[in-house]
């Protein structure tokens, strides 16, 4: 198991920005504003096995578990029709799963920004000390 | 179409359906039915905010969980949704209620159905709160059941009634003596009056009512007072000629049905006399020993005509009559009882309309030291007011407030209005001592003496200037309740006077033991007393015994100098009567007339 990197979360209240989150040690992944994955740090690839190649493109919830997709693509609309999300900015534990099918449990802390009039997505995603069973 | 625009015709229809399904998404969350979908085997894919609140988890802690281990449970511990729900809801789904809670009352509808075609077979369930329509609906329940127990009791109370009523329509005998009752006595007498279609002679009536019957059930119970009522039936009926009928109407009142001829009334009378005296034998029920009495109404008639019913109203009528009459207790019905009855009724309204509204009138009477003709008291009447101006005397309205209870709410009004008044007077009268007339029936109350003395206490008035009259016969009567009672009062300071003596049953040898602190020796002796030289000695005698028992003595019924001189030099220390005055409506007028100043203790003598 990955241990968590020493950098703490950020302070309740305070949103970090995107290039913030991608500049520290903690996994990271970035999507468009369709949910497409656009890139990701060493640290994600270390963590979770996934390369960009691998990801670039392709829908981020393929890295959730099936249970979740459903509400992952319905939370996800909602915001784009609405601005109006509750899973943005705190801290959500959530399963991951990585490359080879293990899943494991982390912390995702994901925050929201426009750039050139779309919406982008970055996410860090801290192994908590658990490890899940592959599905 | 090039690969690219096809790529960015999918991006724009995408966008377009996540915008669709995100307005979806969010109106989802406003309803207040909670949503949840399910995989085939019921692990939580998706929910809405009041799914989120039914099962009070935020909606990441639900997702992937199995539903059964959310929902709460219902009010029987069960599990809310059926075991293998998930099976039976994959065909066709299915509906039901279940309750949380029954007090108070909180219900769910679940409602879930597969998604056809999907081949993961997901559910989709709704829980609707329908605990408003439930208590609505089942108080309206409620109240439509209560309504059909109140129908149902009140047809069943209705036949029993009628039943009941059918039952007494055929009992014509009373079951305690065995005689006929009003209804079989309604029978012979209707039988009796026809049969004078065809003779001659009368139809009479004797209606017998028991004296205190009432108190000897009260003192030893109804068994024995059914007793009693059994031996007073024997009694009568031993008294009885051949043919009489004796019949029980109720309570203790018998009826005698006896036919006579011409002199019916005479032969009625004697009739009476005789069933008093058998009547009148003692009877011992617990070691005392009863001596029954009874009124006796007669009513006759020779008109086969007459209703049964107006020939019993004019035998209870003179039974009234006879009630209210000293001596034997016989009255035999004539128009002018119907009269005294109908005067009675008008004096009764008239006497509680004025207790009512506060039209009585106490007028005051100066009791005089003879000694030196100053003012040692004053005696409170009450007057009732009469029509056209007139004033009704208490001697005319006093016995018909004793038979009708109405003697209570009088004598409260009387001693409320003499204690006001002696209020009124103030410091100037703080001597002043005022007399008030207790009726025995106020006398008997339990708790008379504590009574007045806190009606006293309430108005802040020393018990010293009260005093009460009360008759010898009361006293002699009850003595030991009584003068237990009043001795209450004298030990307060309230003085006890023995009113109209020497008129009843007066005993010298009571005199000494009653708890009395004055006599007031009655008028006749006054009046006759200078022509009866028999009653001039009684009326010395009295003075005397009186005095020598350290008792103040007052002479009522002065009228003229010749008998106050009289009584001055017999020793009588105190009169009253015309000669000092006439009573008089406003107490400070009494008083003004002596022209004296009663603020000392002098004056309050008695």
């Amino acid at each position: 198991m990955n241990e968590p990197p020493a950098t703490p979360s950020p302070p309740p209240g305070e949103t970090p920005s995107i290039e913030s989150l991608e500049q520290g040690e903690r996994p990271f992944v970035l999507a468009d504003h369709m949910g497409r994955v656009l890139g990701m740090n060493p640290a994600f690839t270390r963590t979770f096995g996934w390369t960009l190649e691998s990801l670039e493109g392709q829908p981020l919830s393929l890295i959730l578990p099936e249970a979740y997709q459903m509400s992952h693509q319905l939370g996800f609309s909602r915001f784009q029709a609405t601005g109006h999300s509750t899973i943005l900015a705190h801290p959500l534990r959530l399963a991951t799963i990585c490359r080879d099918g293990r899943t494991i449990v982390s912390e995702h802390f994901i925050v929201a920004e426009q750039k050139e009039g779309q919406w982008v997505f970055g996410a860090t995603l801290t192994p908590l000390e658990e490890e899940s069973p592959g599905p | 179409m090039s690969a690219n625009a096809s790529r960015g015709d999918d991006a724009v229809l995408i966008r377009e359906l996540r915008s669709t399904l995100g307005r979806l998404e969010a109106a989802l969350a406003t309803i207040d039915d909670a949503l949840v979908i399910t995989t085939g085997e019921g692990r939580v894919q998706w929910c809405n905010a009041s799914f989120e609140q039914l099962v009070s988890l935020p909606r990441l802690l639900v997702l992937d969980r199995p539903l059964d281990s959310l929902l709460p449970h219902r009010d029987d511990g069960n599990p809310l949704l059926p075991t293998g729900w998930q099976g039976r809801g994959a065909a066709a789904g299915e509906r039901f209620t279940a309750f949380l809670s029954r007090e108070p009352v909180r219900a769910l509808e679940i409602e879930w159905e597969p998604v056809i075609g999907d081949p993961s077979r997901p559910l989709i369930l709704c829980f609707r709160d329908i605990t408003a329509r439930v208590t609505y609906a089942s108080l309206q329940e409620e109240v439509e059941r209560s309504e059909r127990r109140r129908q149902r009791a009140e047809v069943a109370h209705q036949q029993l009634q009628e039943r009941q009523m059918r039952l007494a329509a055929q009992v014509v005998e009373c079951p305690v003596t065995g005689l006929p009752n009003r209804r079989g006595l309604h029978t012979h007498i209707a039988r009796a009056l026809r049969r004078l279609r065809n003779s001659q002679g009368a139809v009479t009536l004797l209606f017998c009512d028991l004296n205190g019957f009432k108190e000897i059930n009260d003192l030893y119970g109804h068994q024995v007072g059914d007793e009693l009522l059994i031996e007073i039936a024997r009694r009568l009926r031993r008294g009885l000629g051949p043919g009489d009928v004796l019949a029980r109407l109720g309570g203790d009142e018998f009826v005698v049905l006896t036919t006579a001829g011409e002199g019916a009334e005479g032969e009625a009378l004697t009739l009476a006399e005789r069933l008093q005296l058998r009547l009148g034998e003692p009877w011992t029920i617990q070691g005392a020993v009863v001596h029954p009495s009874m009124s006796v109404g007669i009513a006759s008639s020779h008109d086969p005509l007459l209703s049964v019913e107006e020939l019993v109203r004019r035998a209870d009528l003179a039974m009234y009559e006879a009630k209210t009459r000293r001596g034997r207790g016989v009255a035999c019905y004539d128009e002018a009882i119907d009269q005294n009855v109908r005067q009675a009724i008008l004096l009764r309204r008239r006497l509680e309309r004025a207790i009512e509204n506060d039209d009585l009138a106490l007028h005051y009477q100066r009791i005089v030291d003879l000694r030196d003709g100053r003012t040692a008291g004053l005696e409170a009447l009450v007057r009732l007011p009469g029509p056209d101006d007139t004033v009704i005397l208490p001697g005319d309205f006093i016995p018909l407030s004793e038979r009708t209870g109405l003697i209570f709410s009088l004598g409260h009004w009387v001693l409320e209005r003499a204690l006001l008044d002696l209020q009124r007077l103030g410091p100037q009268a703080a001597g002043c001592r005022v007399s008030v007339n207790m009726s025995p029936l106020e006398l008997r109350r339990e708790g008379f003496a504590a009574a007045i003395l806190e009606r006293i206490r309430r108005r802040d008035m020393s018990p010293q200037r009260l005093a009460i009259e009360v008759t010898e016969s009361m006293l002699i009567e009850r003595p030991d309740r009584t003068s237990g009672e009043l001795q209450l009062l004298r030990d307060a300071g309230v003085q006890v006077h023995l009113d109209d003596f020497g008129s009843g049953y007066s005993s010298m040898s009571w005199l000494a033991r009653l708890p009395i602190d004055a006599v007031k020796i009655d008028r006749s002796f006054i009046a006759e007393g200078s022509r009866d030289p028999r009653k001039a000695r009684v009326l010395e005698a009295m003075v005397h015994l009186a005095r020598d028992l350290d008792l103040e003595v007052v002479a009522e019924g002065i009228e003229n100098e010749e008998q106050e001189q009289r009584m001055r030099r017999l020793g009588c220390g105190l009169g009253q009567g015309w000669r000092f005055g006439r009573p008089c409506a406003d107490i400070l007028e009494a008083l003004g007339k002596a022209g004296e100043d009663l603020s000392g203790s002098r004056a309050g003598r008695v």
